[in-house]
């Protein structure tokens, strides 16, 4: 099965499996396990600065899920663009990096650093981190400051490099936002982040995995029925769930904490969608 | 890994049946199949010479020190062992450390086995009889914490295999970081998963890793 690349803005993307933001490593952890020649891989989120994340346990079991609250641990976009980015590039990966910034003047300058980089596909603004509050990000949980966003990177960002939003699981709301980003020049939406949670102790944390699927398949559908192209994103662990977001009109499907669990899981499921599309 | 035993290439696993994460495997039937992944981490490193080295570890966190114990001897270095357990019970096997040790040193808390009381009282006292020139410890932050300075204060290398929440264990999730101070005396995070679990004992900034506030761990 190919991927209709072309749709979600990245021409020669060989799967339409690919990594989701922050469960790929820096990439040669996965590449232990994955061929990366070929395969879509969205980088962990980026802010501008080094960014020391959330306590310890970051991790915590949920029923069928993962709680976690990293919050978006990272050296910045610099040092990635100096230190992990040409290894990924060399592997043959097609590599989305996603940002996140603290105002949209940010966001427009960490652009213009990513823009200027060799091998960069596109990027992914990550308008939906449930536990980032502590990085100080940009508040757009309302559909103008979502749009907001991607028209300051839009203008950034060469037209041949594709821009997605990655968007809450809100299946009663994520249609209009998702019409918002694609008016302001996004050119797919990945539906979806993490729901918002607690750890045990209670502080800020995404809630990943199967327990989500049927709420991210339900956001997938609800973008889907607006013509906006949709990346679905919750709950993969095997073909079969994959089919179900494609089935629902996803024009491919990102893997993301089942990667934890099995750092094989891509290359199984790119040989099970190529043995039974 | 016992590269020949009776049955061929073995890979022991010591798992405690108490904890949920890892003592499902003690309840599957003998004979299923499980698919594993490893071995992942960074290893002991061992002395370039055959130098005295002392073990400390306690309860089932002992089990990776005996593979090494093994190996140094085999060396020729002269190993001390140090274990702690709560009780006769939660000790592990003491036995096969007997077989191994030069010196063994065994500690518990209701005194049912060794001398009563905890390793961490007797690690000064042990570790300047053993004359060791590195010391090796496996276990939690704290415990790890104590033994790296009392070899800092014996001018002793020390080595610790920390035991920390490894949530993926191959790198992809960044759940199991570890503040660690660089040569240029900066802090920053490492994984334990991919550059550890074993770490040098000097490099970890266990004030930050065991949450002590205004101290700086030595």
């Amino acid at each position: 099965m190919t991927a209709r690349a072309e749709e979600v803005g990245v021409p020669g993307m060989r799967h339409r499996v690919m990594v989701a933001a922050g469960c790929g490593g820096t990439g040669p952890e996965l590449g232990h396990y994955t061929d990366l020649d070929g395969l879509g891989f969205v980088t962990r989120t980026f802010t501008r600065s080094a960014h020391g994340g959330g306590s310890m346990p970051r991790m915590a079991a949920s029923p069928s899920g993962l709680l976690h609250c990293v919050g978006l641990a990272n050296p910045g976009v610099e040092v990635f663009l100096a230190d992990e980015l040409p290894w990924l590039v060399r592997q043959g990966a097609h590599v989305i990096v996603s940002l996140c910034a603290s105002s949209l003047g940010e966001y427009a300058e960490m652009t213009r650093l990513v823009a200027r980089a060799p091998g960069i596909q596109g990027v992914e603004v990550n308008l939906s981190s449930p536990d980032a509050e502590s990085a100080g990000v940009f508040d757009a949980r309302e559909s103008f400051h979502a749009a907001s966003v991607v028209s300051a990177v839009r203008r950034e960002l060469p037209g041949d490099l594709s821009l997605w939003a990655k968007l809450r699981p809100e299946p009663t709301r994520v249609a209009e936002m998702a019409k918002a980003v694609r008016d302001a020049g996004a050119t797919a939406v990945v539906v979806s982040n993490a729901l918002p949670a607690a750890m045990p102790d209670g502080r800020p944390a995404g809630l990943s995995g199967p327990a989500i699927r049927p709420v991210a398949l339900a956001s997938v559908a609800s973008v889907a029925r607006t013509g906006v192209p949709v990346i679905g994103c919750g709950g993969v662990t095997d073909a079969e769930h994959v089919r179900a977001h494609l089935g629902l009109g996803a024009l491919a499907v990102q893997v993301g904490s089942g990667l934890f669990h099995n750092p094989t899981l891509i290359s199984r499921l790119v040989h099970d969608l190529e043995e039974s599309p | 890994m016992e590269p020949a035993s009776a049955f061929g290439p073995t890979v022991e696993v010591v798992v405690d049946p108490d904890v949920r994460s890892e003592g499902w495997l003690s309840r599957v039937p003998v004979g299923t199949r499980v698919a594993v992944t490893g071995a992942l981490g960074r290893p002991f490193t061992l002395p370039r010479q055959a130098v005295p080295v002392l073990m400390v570890g306690v309860g089932a966190d002992v089990s990776p020190l005996l593979e090494l114990t093994e190996r140094l001897r085999k060396r020729g270095s002269a190993v001390s062992l140090l274990l702690g357990a709560d009780d006769e019970q939660h000790l592990f096997a003491a036995r096969e450390a007997r077989r191994l040790a030069r010196h063994l040193h065994i500690r518990t808390y209701d005194g049912s086995v060794g001398e009563r009381g905890s390793v961490a009282s007797a690690l000064q006292g042990v570790m300047a009889a053993s004359r060791a020139a590195v010391v090796y410890a496996a276990g939690s932050p704290d415990l790890c914490r104590q033994v790296v300075a009392v070899a800092a204060d014996l001018d002793v290398t020390s080595q610790v295999a920390l035991r920390t929440h490894l949530p993926c264990g191959t790198g992809l999730c960044h759940g199991c970081v570890v503040p660690v101070t660089g040569s240029d005396g900066g802090t920053r995070e490492v994984r334990a998963c991919v550059e550890g679990p074993v770490l040098p004992g000097h490099r970890v900034d266990w004030a930050g890793l065991c949450g002590i506030p205004g101290e700086d761990g030595s």
